[in-house]
């Protein structure tokens, strides 16, 4: 489905009473199948945007459309956390289960929908394990086999592997890619990181200090598939400059804006 | 395939070289670990047993307050096979479950509900911050007035006493779920009704079950405590009995009764959290 943003603000009630506003008539759009990343300033928003576009909170103004015929059985939205978000006391398996569980699939059936999810990301070995006894990169693995399993419309992913180790993220990059590959669900992806962007997105949204709204859409011309080898092209470095300085101001104008509501 | 099968089958090949050590390193073997079971080990138990049966024997320590265990045991035969234990015991046991029930059933579920509605909260809050510090014994004569004698004022007592620990635990409990948890079942379609019962309550057990275990050692103690001051039957009268009459080796009798009620209480409850709340501990 096409996901339209149209205007949105939203802000927070502060202990004095007044609002901060945190987004400010973000207009934007994302394409049905298409892999969008959206790269901003430390603290400018990029989570509350994410929870509007999950349902979690409802915009002040402005409209959040979701556009198209319905083609999945699960929800609009699913979200992947940086933090996992697993339930501790649930098996890797019950976890991953739980969308279909939600919407009361019966038990055998939405233990194979799990198996398969998964299976596709390759630890369906550890089906019986607790999330605890899983490293990050393994949880991560499963809060993305969840996310698949619920079926969403939209895959939304908030800073997903900013929590594990160098190594392991490029693992679950080259990963995630081979499985979007397969069915090119919508996802919108939340990132720090500017190689990440040009790594996996069609087209990168970057968003300016608060109140954020959309200040560049950049196109990622690279072709899929992508990996290692698409560092190695001239253009990456170039837009990785770029990139980076239209963030070194955002960044800078954020951190002088913090530094000012403490004093 | 499992974890946990993969971990330990790749221990016994390092285990066999440390076995040998390991075994010296124990000191007493196979009859020590046997007696070495359950809450820790009961030889200290039996060494304090020892030495007061001597005392009391060799009368180093006042046999009249203090006689002889074997005595007491003796005495607790007698009490069992007289016929006065059982009755009296079951009496006990049915007014700690009942004040138990009705003290942590309403406590579990007002505690639930002052965490996620915020004006039940408001209300109670400042009644419970007033009536928790208040020693409970102390409202037995109230009890008293309004139930008259008999069990009901035992059971209302125990009841109220447990009420306090399973009501705070299950608020805090709550209030403590992971709200990344309830964030990620919302997203994912949840009702209301699913985030309360899949994410939260579960979520909350551990804590409301600590509740619940405290609750039941303090319906023991109100029920124990009520019978010494209010009751002509129960193993707590018959302790209080016993003592006002001077009939020291029946009160150890009835007092050990009343200890191992409390010991069995306490493992058992230990052991039901270990089994069922193990994630909470790895977790932390």
């Amino acid at each position: 489905m096409r996901i339209e943003i149209d205007g949105v603000s939203k802000g927070y009630a502060t202990d004095r009473g007044s609002l901060l506003p945190v987004i400010a008539g973000l207009t934007g759009e994302i394409e049905a199948h298409e892999f969008v990343c959206i790269i901003g300033p430390s603290g400018c928003g990029k989570t509350t945007l994410l929870n509007v576009l999950g349902g979690l909170q409802h915009p002040d103004s402005g409209e959040l459309r979701f556009v198209g015929e319905r083609t999945a059985a699960g929800p609009l939205t699913s979200i992947v956390w940086q933090d996992y978000a697993l339930i501790p006391w649930r098996s890797i398996l019950d976890n991953v289960a739980f969308g279909p569980e939600l919407r009361h699939v019966p038990v055998n059936e939405r233990h194979n929908v799990a198996m398969a999810a998964l299976a596709t990301m390759g630890i369906d070995a550890f089906a019986h394990a607790k999330p605890n006894q899983l490293s990050g990169g393994m949880k991560q693995r499963a809060g993305i086999a969840r996310a698949l399993a619920n079926d969403p419309e939209v895959l939304l992913m908030d800073e997903p592997f900013a929590a594990v180790d160098a190594q392991t993220r490029l693992l679950l990059q080259e990963e995630l890619l081979e499985v979007w590959s397969r069915d090119r669900k919508t996802v919108i992806f939340i990132t720090h990181s500017i190689e990440e962007a040009l790594l996996l997105a069609d087209r990168v949204l970057v968003l300016g200090p608060r109140p954020t709204k959309i200040v560049e859409v950049l196109p990622v011309p690279f072709s899929r598939p992508r990996g290692d080898h698409t560092e190695l092209d001239r253009r990456f470095a170039e837009l990785k400059s770029h990139l980076w300085n239209e963030l070194r101001n955002a960044t800078r104008e954020a951190e002088l804006a913090e530094a000012r509501s403490q004093i | 395939m499992n974890v946990a099968e993969a971990k330990s089958g790749s221990r016994p090949a390092n285990m066999s070289t440390f076995a040998p050590d390991q075994k010296r390193a124990r000191g007493p073997g196979r009859a020590f670990r046997i007696l070495n079971t359950g809450g820790g080990s009961v030889i200290p138990v039996i060494g304090v047993l020892l030495l007061w049966e001597l005392g009391s024997r060799t009368g180093i320590i006042d046999r009249t307050f203090f006689p002889a265990p074997s005595n007491c045991f003796r005495a607790l035969v007698e009490l069992i096979v007289g016929g006065q234990l059982l009755p009296n015991l079951l009496i006990t046991l049915s007014r700690i479950l009942l004040g138990f029930l009705l003290g942590v059933i309403p406590a579990v579920i007002i505690g639930v509900t002052m965490a996620r509605l915020p004006w039940v909260k408001v209300i109670l809050d400042p009644i419970i911050a007033i009536v928790y510090p208040i020693p409970v014994v102390a409202i037995l004569p109230l009890l008293l007035v309004i139930f008259g004698t008999g069990g009901t004022p035992i059971i209302v007592l125990a009841g109220i006493i447990s009420f306090f620990p399973s009501a705070i635990n299950a608020l805090t409990g709550v209030l403590r779920v992971d709200n990344k948890l309830i964030l990620m079942a919302r997203n994912m379609g949840a009702s209301d009704r699913q985030v309360l019962w899949k994410i939260i309550l579960p979520g909350a057990l551990p804590s409301i079950f600590a509740g619940i275990r405290l609750s039941a050692g303090l319906a023991l103690l109100g029920a124990i405590a009520g019978e010494f001051l209010a009751a002509s039957d129960g193993i707590g009268s018959m302790t209080w009995r016993y003592w006002q009459i001077y009939q020291i080796t029946n009160m150890y009798a009835t007092l050990a009764v009343i200890a191992a009620m409390g010991f069995l209480l306490t493992t058992a409850t230990l052991r039901v959290q270990r089994r069922f709340f193990g994630w909470t501990e790895r977790a932390a």
